[in-house]
């Protein structure tokens, strides 16, 4: 099976390079029999990778531990269902997904081209061959997932303890493959450069896979907070670890793009522009790859990191000197709008802000991820950049971006009057003075939570406001308000999931103001049968049980939670926490036990069992940390919405 | 134009996010624990990977924490517990740059950044004007 998969991987990079000659070769002679050559070979390419996957899933399922990578990354006690998480617990085989990934979004995005279009895509179908034969060669001669050893092994290390939660069925993949993913918006980009008819499908196109890999980025950075905040134990959900902000930069650069692409689309603007912001994703993404497996900074998920750095900073570099180029000789081209910018109060000047803010926030960020590098490279000295500094530079600047949110949706395409304006922001912007106002009274004088919420209010009523006046003009001929609303956001797709992931985004602002101005902590030792007092919570430690499973020691804590009110106790629940020891791989893992209501939550962090009966635990108290978690489904309902393909009858 | 009207909904739903804002936010922690907790964000732990103190599960983070808290009690400032770490572990161990020497830098490219960004955005806007 070893030798099998390796083989096919040799024959997927052999086609794969012959698909990149014969596509260009095929353009530039414009021979089409040679053009279908070459879509054959890389629809081969795309089989090729299937079952070289397939045969790693094999090996996995069989307990191959001739295999090293399976022997690394398995063990006969594994639960079969998590060989999926397996396949991708390291380098080789975390390469092998990206590759799997990036050439079925490839072939879907191939399809999903209308067939005239499809004879501009023969440079763009180069480039994504050339990406695969990277990850092919890379595969074969640096991070073979087939490498066998000769001796067999008993039984595998297993799988790192960290990676066993359900979070990690869905965080790793969608991370990877939303970087992935960032490959296709950006050789579509390159198909509309060879396009001279401007022809508008391209636009569609671009924002349909640029929202497709921006939501899948953004799930997958979602679902790894959540995973942190259920299992790492320390009560966060982001650390502002580079890995995480390599995940976070190129997120931001597409948020900036799905917005410019409709500037594009409605007013012909901002051309040049969007190309130059889809390759600056690109080489973002690349960068996360590149981070992610083996760069230069440390970094807390380096379980799946190698010595790769060296190759993929050249492929960075390759990367973007075409993207540059690419740039650079169709210049003239790209930067002719059909139209100007005719005001300031317009839609398109509050996107270009938004685009130019959160660009600006992401290289704020990635100042923060290669500084300590610099700083090694020019004084010698070895300092740390994390959490207080990115609070302190990137967290305004997301703030102004939330702040802005409110403030385009009022403004209308070309020119709006001040009148208008006035007359959109005045119920908002009063709700909002008036809540800061209230949160003054009630003694809560922190400058930024104070902005913060206001801005929230005030975004939300605006969008609020918006809907509400949309579903009262459809109520006119249909009396149910409910199927009004529907009508509404259903006339509307594009814009209307725009404004649900909108809300999306403040609930999730809420969740992070909340827990990060208004936490509260206690580390305390308790013996069972003792209680602890918290706030008007009182913490009951009911029981320990010990267990083990398979030589892992596991420990769960029960504890009983009342909630104290004048002069009687409101019992609560049970919270369970627990602390994994794996000896194999000398690791803890522990799985704090969250009491979660949209107001706070409670949590209970294990730290040390000092005998059966007693224990130090941390507990803390997590003001609105429910609205993060939320945001997760509004945010995926209001993706769906505004990728929902509109029909053409009901567009007016 | 029916954007001036204000309705019940509209106050209902005001009243609703204020109530949920106030009910956690209103309470706050003593400033002894405050300034803990502070330090265990602002301090890395020496040995795990990126992490600071409060993200850490390691032993020796652990025992960082309890120096903390003694040297509290103790009465100490900030900036003395700080520079008791920063003796024993170096500059690396607070979690941001130090704001002197070469290292202003850190603070100084943000800046940079968001006055390019401004200038970037008149510019953009002003070119893109028409002349008409």
């Amino acid at each position: 099976m070893n030798n099998f998969g390796f083989y096919i991987l040799i024959i997927g990079l052999t086609l794969s390079i012959y698909s990149v000659l014969t596509f260009i070769y095929g353009e530039k002679s414009k021979d089409n029999k040679v053009i279908k050559s070459a879509t054959r070979s890389f629809y081969l390419t795309g089989l090729m990778i299937f079952i070289s996957s397939i045969s790693l899933i094999i090996n996995f399922l069989r307990n191959d531990f001739s295999n090293i990578y399976v022997f690394n990354h398995s063990s006969i006690d594994m639960n079969p269902f998590l060989t999926f998480v397996a396949f991708y617990a390291g380098n080789e085989g975390s390469l092998l997904f990206i590759l799997l990934v990036h050439i079925i979004a490839s072939i879907a995005m191939f399809k999903f081209v209308s067939k005239k279009n499809k004879t501009k895509l023969n440079y763009p179908l180069a480039t994504i061959n050339a990406m695969s034969s990277f990850y092919f060669f890379v595969l074969i001669f640096f991070a073979n997932p087939f490498e066998a050893i000769n001796t067999l092994p008993i039984d595998g290390k297993g799988i790192n303890p960290l990676l066993r939660h359900p979070g990690m069925y869905i965080h790793p993949p969608l991370l990877m493959s939303g970087l992935s993913l960032i490959s296709i918006p950006f050789v579509l980009s390159h198909g509309s450069i060879y396009d001279t008819t401007n022809n508008p499908e391209w636009k569609k196109y671009l924002r349909t896979w640029a929202l497709i890999s921006w939501a899948v980025l953004g799930a997958g950075l979602l679902i790894g907070a959540w995973w942190a905040y259920t299992i790492l134990g320390w009560g966060g959900y982001w650390g502002w670890d580079p890995i995480e902000n390599v995940g976070l930069m190129p997120w931001l650069v597409l948020t900036a793009f799905i917005h410019s692409i409709i500037v594009e689309e409605r007013r012909g603007m901002f051309r040049l522009w969007n190309i130059i912001l889809i390759s600056i994703a690109y080489i973002l993404a690349l960068l996360g790859i590149f981070i992610n497996r083996g760069g230069p900074v440390v970094s807390v998920h380096s379980f799946a990191a190698s010595t790769l750095g060296f190759l993929f900073l050249s492929y960075l570099i390759a990367m973007s000197l075409f993207a540059l180029m690419t740039i650079m000789i169709n210049y003239r081209r790209l930067k002719n709008d059909q139209n100007k910018i005719n005001s300031y109060l317009s839609r398109e000047v509050s996107f270009l802000l938004n685009n130019i803010l959160l660009v600006a926030t992401s290289l704020v960020v990635l100042w923060g991820v290669i500084f300590p590098v610099i700083s090694i490279l020019f004084t010698g000295t070895e300092i740390s950049v994390s959490a207080p500094y990115f609070n302190k530079t990137a967290g305004p600047l997301l703030l102004t971006v939330v702040l802005l949110m409110g403030i385009g949706p009022v403004l209308s395409w070309n020119k709006t009057s001040y009148k208008v304006i006035l007359k959109k922001i005045s119920i908002p912007l009063i709700f909002s003075m008036i809540s800061i106002v209230i949160l003054l009274l009630y003694n809560i004088k922190n400058f930024f939570p104070l902005i913060s919420i206001g801005s929230i209010i005030f975004v939300f009523f605006i969008v609020v406001t918006e809907w509400f006046n949309g579903t009262k003009l459809r109520m006119k001929n249909n009396s149910n308000p409910f199927k009004a609303f529907i009508t509404m956001i259903v006339s509307n797709r594009g814009r209307n999931g725009g404004y649900i992931v909108h809300i999306a985004i403040l609930s999730l602002a809420l969740g992070i103001i909340g827990t990060k101005f208004y936490d509260q902590r206690i580390d305390v030792s308790i013996n069972t049968s003792e209680s602890v007092s918290f706030r008007d919570y009182r913490i009951h430690f009911k029981e320990i049980q010990n267990s083990s499973i398979n030589n892992n020691e596991i420990t769960k804590a029960t504890f009983e939670i009342y909630k104290e009110e004048k002069d009687k106790q409101k019992y609560l629940g049970d919270l369970i926490a627990t602390h994994s020891y794996y000896p194999k791989h000398n690791q803890i893992s522990v799985r704090s036990g969250i009491m979660s209501n949209p107001i706070e939550d409670l949590y209970i962090i294990p730290k040390d069992f000092i005998n059966s009966k007693n224990m130090t635990v941390r507990i803390a108290i997590n003001p609105l940390a429910w609205w993060i978690w939320v945001s997760g489904p509004i945010f995926i309902i209001g993706t769906v919405v505004a990728l929902w393909p509109e029909n053409s009858k009901e567009k007016n | 134009m029916i954007y001036t009207k204000l309705t019940k909904p509209h106050i209902y739903s005001l009243l609703f996010i204020l109530l949920f804002v106030l009910n956690s936010c209103i309470y706050e922690q003593k400033s002894n624990d405050k300034l803990y907790l502070k330090l265990e964000k602002e301090i890395m732990c020496p040995v795990c990977q990126g992490q600071t103190l409060d993200q850490s599960q390691s032993l020796i983070a652990e025992d960082m924490k309890k120096i903390i808290k003694l040297k509290i009690s103790e009465g100490y400032n900030e900036k003395e517990i700080k520079n008791y770490f920063i003796e024993r572990y170096g500059e690396s161990i607070i979690a941001y740059p130090p704001i002197r020497g070469f290292n202003i830098i850190a603070y100084l490219v943000p800046i940079f950044i968001l006055i390019t960004a401004f200038i970037t955005f008149v510019v953009f806007v002003r070119g893109g004007k028409s002349k008409n």
